[in-house]
């Protein structure tokens, strides 16, 4: 057999890996774990999800859920339910998304199971609070918030330590919840999975600095659901090792999801899941994404070394969550970052989404936009829509703007 | 006697100043969650940022988008229009996202002297009630840093007791305008709510103390329907509590979240002052999320029954999503107990004052 072949014989299968990662599998095995008498987590992002791991918890993440059931465009019965009760469109699309799920307890793969704790996280926006507070008040089972105070500077000492007393408390709520205690090694192996996961999503996005990216956003919105969901696990970090190996030979072959990329654009904003297929309006046209705070800030090791620390596991996790909000920093902060980013990705233009749903994310990013474009003299392009629900988005109108967008690049280039 | 109240709101940039050309420092801030006791204790005068009735800051000056809160674009317009250029140091305690946004765009494009953002717990427990005492530490180090003199535990009990006084008056005026509800009307009790938001603490107790002691304390009026009104925004909540008034309705009790916030509760006065004031702020607003539903609908109802309100008009902002929310949440909470309400969503516009009036007058009616 040629050598070349068997190379090509070796090469993991990365579908079938982002298969047993994906959240129609991670349905199933929730739906399975339950039936087994396994704990149930309705469970906001960006709570340390190694926790469950360690513990054999099974989580339902209703944004995650709410993403994807807009995205395949199977969420009208979620929203539609949302406004009966008399939920304001004005209510972000997640929450009311992710109610409308809970409610008819079942999502876009079928129906779920009755879950036994919710746990909330408070910083991600200020609706999450309210939210887990309806669930807890509705459906009266044991829940617990991790408390993550709002940052106006730095990361410093005393938030370290209040988070990781908050992981310790979850873990105390978990425990008493379940009847089931923590074992410390799993939840140290589950650091360890974790931080290879991490290390090798950043890499990762590393590779997009090289011309042309070998990496399409569109793609990566979905790769990105593991390390968001299962950081603890063994097969999300052999996926992840796999992604960057696949990642780096399309680099090294010069293959991009762009044809003949001419523009490398950063994308502020959560992905708008009903209208993914802009993203490949754009590759379609020569304009590639290569940097956007949601796949390259918010999740993954954002610890100062880059690498978690399993021999701590409780301070390592603390720090990953407590750093890894990046809507958390100052706008100075967020400016310094993303100004760097223009440079080191070789930037030429800014796609803000000013979502509806995201407050945190729309308010001051026009400044971010207009400090770069002053510094830099890059273009930007601001549209508006709603990151789940599609109603009142306009295509042809943003379609529109994009061509005339591209129009600006191409003369910024000449 | 009421109309002293209305002028202090009016002329409360003129009181400011007056205030600096004594030689005094002023902290604009925004807006519950800010101990206004460690402010007053470092003698700079407490005024809060606040909407003010004019459209032109929401379209033209806010610089926000238009899915963002009125109150927020409001308050943004008068700072980018200067209102506030008196203002030594802004000071803005987290309760919402949107009001930790705005407070990145100010300190960002510097448009106060001085800016501080107490960043606080969300949840009650032991750590918490540690962590946010250990915050309204910090602040007071800060504020220390500023006027540069040190503040001490006695100071800072000393404005306790100072807030308490004022906080006692208010728990009269509300009991008196519960058993008579023609002594007061709602707006009127918002224009006393706001005065005590911008003026010297001492001065206001002072007013409200000869108000108190003016009004009638036995039913003066009779076979008005009765309202309680639930509401943050005070044009929107002196707008509907005029309309329900001229409606023949009276209000005789609120839940503001300026007014319950300092009123209903003193602040104790333990050993340990930092952690006698987090004990005070944590979790007696009812605001979403920091505040159970159910919490906030036995108040309501508690309210009501005591001062034979007969129904509940509960107003939302406009785009503000964890008040959208709440409101629906209620909702059903007060179908469930069959408390008659009229749910508004409105933006603090002339035209939904206008859409606003046909809705309270069908709602007075329907309870005559």
């Amino acid at each position: 057999m040629a050598e070349e072949e068997k190379k090509q014989e070796e090469k993991p299968d990365l579908k079938a890996m982002l298969k047993k990662l994906s959240a129609g599998s991670a349905y199933r095995k929730m739906v399975a774990a339950s039936e087994e008498g396994k704990p149930i987590v309705f469970a906001s992002a960006a709570v340390p999800v190694e926790v469950f791991f360690a513990m054999d918890l099974y989580p339902i993440f209703p944004e995650s859920l709410a993403a994807i059931s807009s995205g395949i465009k199977k969420a009208d019965e979620f929203f539609q339910i949302a406004k009966e009760r008399g939920y304001s469109p004005s209510i972000c699309s997640y929450t009311r998304c992710g109610l409308g799920i809970r409610w008819l307890s079942k999502c876009a793969f079928g129906p779920i199971p009755e879950p036994d704790i919710y746990m909330g996280e408070t910083n991600l926006c200020g609706l999450h609070v309210t939210w887990w507070r309806y669930l807890e008040d509705y459906y009266k089972k044991p829940t617990f918030f991790l408390d993550h105070p709002a940052l106006s500077g730095e990361v410093e000492e005393y938030h370290i330590q209040f988070y990781m007393d908050q992981i310790k408390a979850m873990v105390k709520f978990l425990e008493e919840s379940t009847g089931t205690k923590l074992d410390y090694d799993r939840l140290v192996e589950a650091v360890k999975y974790s931080d290879v996961a991490g290390m090798y999503w950043k890499q990762v996005m590393e590779l997009r600095k090289i011309k042309p990216s070998p990496s399409s956003f569109r793609d990566l919105a979905g790769q990105i659901l593991p390390i968001v969901t299962f950081p603890g696990s063994p097969d999300a970090a052999e996926f992840y090792r796999a992604l960057y190996d696949y990642y780096k030979e399309r680099a090294d072959q010069g293959t991009s999801a762009a044809q003949n990329e001419r523009h490398r654009l950063m994308w502020l904003g959560i992905p708008i899941w009903h209208a993914l297929h802009m993203i490949n309006y754009f590759e379609e046209q020569g304009v590639s994404f290569v940097y956007e705070p949601y796949t390259s800030l918010s999740w993954g090791n954002k610890v100062p070394s880059g690498r978690l620390d399993p021999s701590q596991p409780y301070r390592t996790l603390a720090e990953k969550y407590y750093m890894m909000m990046f809507g958390n920093y100052p706008l100075k902060k967020k400016i310094d970052v993303l100004s760097k980013a223009v440079e080191d990705y070789s930037i030429d233009g800014v796609v803000m989404f000013n979502n509806r749903s995201c407050r945190p994310q729309a308010i001051g990013q026009d400044i971010i936009g207009d400090t770069l474009k002053e510094k830099y003299g890059i273009s930007t392009l601001t549209f508006e829509g709603d990151m789940g629900d599609p109603e009142s988005f306009d295509w042809g109108d943003t379609k529109n703007r994009i061509d005339a967008f591209i129009h600006v690049l191409d003369g910024q280039k000449n | 006697m009421i109309e002293q109240f209305r002028e202090k709101v009016q002329k409360r940039h003129d009181i400011a100043r007056d205030w600096k050309k004594k030689g005094g420092k002023v902290a604009a801030y925004f807006y519950t969650l800010v101990p206004r006791e460690i402010v007053h204790a470092s003698g700079m005068l407490p005024v809060q940022l606040m909407e003010e009735k004019d459209g032109s800051y929401l379209e033209q000056e806010s610089k926000l988008q238009n899915f963002v809160c009125g109150l927020a674009r409001n308050v943004s317009g008068q700072i980018y229009r200067k209102v506030y250029d008196y203002a030594d140091l802004c000071v803005v305690g987290v309760v919402c996202d949107t009001n930790r946004r705005v407070f990145d765009i100010w300190d960002y494009k510097k448009l106060f002297p001085k800016m501080i953002l107490l960043g606080l717990v969300q949840t009650r427990n032991e750590g918490s009630l540690q962590y946010m005492a250990q915050a309204f530490d910090r602040f007071r180090d800060q504020m220390s840093a500023i006027v540069g003199k040190e503040i001490t535990d006695d100071m800072v009990m000393s404005s306790i007791k100072t807030y308490n006084e004022n906080r006692a008056q208010f728990r009269e005026l509300y009991r008196i305008r519960g058993k008579n509800p023609a002594a007061i009307s709602g707006s009127d009790v918002m224009a006393v709510v706001q005065a005590s938001l911008i003026m010297p603490v001492e001065e206001h107790t002072a007013m409200l103390k000869k108000l108190v002691a003016s009004l009638p304390q036995t039913p003066t009026g009779n076979g008005k329907v009765k309202l309680m009104l639930s509401a943050y925004n005070f044009n929107i909540a002196a707008d509907v509590a005029k309309i329900a008034e001229r409606m023949g309705a009276s209000v005789t009790a609120d839940d503001l979240v300026h007014g319950v916030r300092y009123s209903f509760n003193d602040i104790k006065t333990g050993p340990d002052v930092m952690l006698s004031l987090a004990d005070g702020y944590l979790f007696e607003i009812p605001s979403p999320g920091l505040y159970s539903f159910e919490r906030k609908v036995d108040f309501i109802q508690k309210s009501m029954k005591e001062t034979g309100a007969k129904g509940l008009i509960y107003v939302v902002q406009s785009m503000c999503d964890a008040f959208a929310m709440e409101s629906a949440v209620l909702n059903e909470k007060f179908e469930e107990r069959q408390i008659p309400f009229l749910h508004l969503e409105v933006e603090d516009t002339p035209a939904s004052v206008e859409h606003m009036n046909t809705r309270i007058q069908s709602f007075v009616e329907s309870l005559s």
